[in-house]
């Protein structure tokens, strides 16, 4: 009984912030979700509709924003995945020397605002950008190439942002992966791509899929670089929910959207977890 | 299965050579330990065998082939490690797959063949299990089993043994050197345990300090160790300083011994081991034995054996050695006694030699 007990007092602090600050507020906005919303008037006070949740599967707007969410959420993920396996790989793989300076390199955005990296790819990536300019001169291209206020610019960004969340979560799962069974594997006959595709891979299983859902999560609920490189028409959920809070101050709409996110990302989390037990042989 | 050839073998890394110069040749289905204290190069040796380390000059060969710098995957070996490395990821049965799945082997024969290396290790009926679901002593045993399966031209054992305890340790040598007999693969075996590795072995390989001491059978090793680092290594035997005088090992103090073995020359400093268990504190009515008067200093009693620490007038101390249902085993501490030594047990060595 004294481990809950002081397992209780240890986890209370938190336990109160996030009930107070978190739980609570979040619990109150529910009823909002289902309350009907007058463009003019407001709230339409003691009127109960499920039509906020209904338009976000119905309306053609909406669920176009949910669908891009998503596969922006997976495109992400997928790069961050790509791009950050082979330098979590050479980091702790690679000679002892870079490990340092590598992983510096890999932290360092993260000391940057976010506004500020932001800033940086607008810079880069708009029609007069650095770029565009540099492609202009070399005459590889003679119109300047849409990189903003689309898909490619939100991408890029979203990718560039979360990219070291992915790698240090590759790091630390392939620090735990035993040299010892490697080498077993490589003697019974694994030649190097074998090892790395029936040992390595599903070792760093758990890692890969941690990696992914922090990566997937942040960037389905990211707000700022979606707002400054999709501008604001090219919309994601979260630049949406932020618009229909402050600027058409519907907040029945926002709250039913802002569950819907939340949702989501629990199902996501959820099946993952699933995946990942049978995946590595955890179950 | 083939024979395998160490020729002239070295490992440096940077200005350090941990392996100086090794040559050895180990026989058609011979069962070989590499025997020395940590960092004398001997898993450096076993690493560069299984290609998993590259020598920095020298030759291996597994049978005719020359291996030095052969992929791992491509020389047919099989590896038990320490940390029995096995996939946590896998079933039981397919860690034993691995390296036949590799051979291409697939289907009835695959299971035949698994099932036939679990038997043979005493785990069938174990195929299901993930590795994290069975004792110490069982993963050891799958990690054998895993590497016997492809039937490797030799196999390796990285001091196997050495994280068990020691009940389940004596077992398994036992089932290890059953194994190895039945199966005839030529195997090298690294350890620092100097029992397991006399017990096993049809040859003991000492080293120290990257460098072969003694290559001989486990008996001649015991009774007829090469260097001093090799007697003071096996067993834990008493050292003594003493001076050849007229064929006769001085100690000092008037007392002297006599050795069977070639004593050196008139006039140079040796130095003598004498084991502990071949000293007899029970007087008997042989002739030739050695005998020195000295004094009970201290009795501990271990259950099968009782030891004591016997001063001599010198004021030197042998540690002895007496089996617990002997006569020589209720000594009171403060009793006078007569060690005797036979002379063929009288060690004698170059002195000067550190260990």
């Amino acid at each position: 009984m004294t481990s809950v007990r002081s397992g209780l007092l240890l986890f209370g602090p938190l336990l109160l912030v996030l009930t107070g600050a978190f739980v609570v507020p979040l619990l109150l906005l529910a009823p909002t979700s289902f309350q009907e919303y007058q463009p003019g008037s407001g709230i339409v006070s003691g009127s109960f509709t499920l039509g906020n949740y209904a338009r976000i599967v119905a309306d053609d707007y909406y669920r176009e924003v949910v669908l891009r969410t998503l596969g922006l959420g997976v495109s992400v993920t997928i790069a961050c995945l790509m791009l950050g396996y082979p330098v979590a790989y050479l980091i702790v793989r690679g000679h002892p020397r870079w490990r340092l300076p590598l992983t510096l390199l890999v932290i360092f955005p993260l000391m940057l605002n976010l506004v500020v990296r932001s800033f940086g790819w607008i810079v880069l990536l708009t029609n007069r950008g650095v770029v565009n300019n540099l492609l202009t001169d070399l005459g590889v291209i003679e119109t300047p190439l849409k990189l903003m206020f689309n898909l490619t610019g939100v991408m890029i960004g979203l990718t560039h942002i979360y990219l070291p969340f992915m790698v240090l979560m590759l790091v630390a799962a392939l620090q735990n992966v035993p040299r010892d069974v490697e080498a077993a594997a490589s003697t019974l006959g694994s030649g190097r791509f074998h090892v790395f595709h029936a040992v390595t891979l599903p070792l760093t299983a758990p890692g890969i899929i941690a990696g992914s859902i922090l990566v997937f999560v942040l960037t389905i609920s990211a707000l700022v670089t979606p707002r400054m490189l999709g501008g604001p028409t090219y919309q994601v959920m979260a630049t949406l929910i932020y618009d229909e809070y402050m600027q058409l101050l519907d907040w029945p709409s926002g709250s039913a959207l802002s569950f819907s996110l939340a949702f989501v990302t629990i199902l996501i989390i959820w099946i993952s977890s699933l995946t990942t037990k049978r995946w590595a042989g955890l179950a | 299965m083939s024979n395998l050839t160490l020729e002239n073998v070295v490992k440096r890394y940077g200005d350090m050579s941990i392996v100086k110069g090794v040559s050895l040749n180990i026989g058609d289905g011979e069962f070989v330990s590499l025997l020395g204290p940590s960092d004398c190069g001997k898993t450096t040796i076993l690493r560069m065998v299984a290609g998993l380390n590259e020598p920095s000059e020298g030759t291996i060969r597994i049978g005719s082939t020359d291996v030095t710098r052969l992929a791992p995957n491509k020389r047919n070996i099989g590896l038990v490690f320490q940390s029995y490395a096995l996939f946590p990821h896998l079933t039981v049965f397919e860690n034993v797959a691995f390296g036949l799945r590799r051979k291409g082997e697939t289907g009835t024969a695959l299971e035949t063949r698994v099932n036939e290396a679990l038997t043979m290790v005493r785990l069938s009926g174990y195929g299901e299990r993930y590795p994290r679901q069975l004792s110490g002593g069982q993963q050891q045993r799958v990690a054998m089993a895993r590497a016997i399966a492809p039937r490797p031209n030799v196999l390796l054992f990285d001091e196997p043994l050495s994280n068990l305890d020691a009940k389940l340790r004596d077992e398994m040598q036992i089932e290890l050197k059953r194994l190895q007999r039945s199966l005839g693969i030529t195997t090298l075996f690294v350890t620092h345990d100097q029992a397991e590795a006399l017990s096993l072995s049809d040859r003991v390989c000492v080293m120290h300090d990257g460098i072969i001491q003694q290559f001989a059978a486990p008996e001649d090793i015991y009774r007829r160790p090469a260097t001093a680092f090799v007697a003071s290594f096996i067993g834990k035997p008493n050292r003594l300083k003493a001076t050849v005088q007229n064929g006769r090992l001085v100690l000092g103090q008037g007392l002297g011994l006599v050795s069977e073995h070639p004593p050196g020359a008139e006039g140079e400093n040796v130095d003598l081991f004498i084991r502990q268990e071949a000293i007899s504190l029970s007087s008997s009515d042989d002739h030739r034995a050695n005998r020195i008067p000295g004094i009970v200093a201290l009795r501990s009693f271990s259950g099968p054996q009782v030891q004591y620490v016997i001063r001599i007038a010198d004021g030197h101390e042998f540690i002895v050695q007496a089996a617990s249902s002997g006569s020589g085993s209720d000594l009171a501490q403060g009793q006078h006694v007569t060690l005797e030594v036979l002379p063929q047990d009288v060690l004698v060595l170059p002195g000067a030699a550190q260990p």
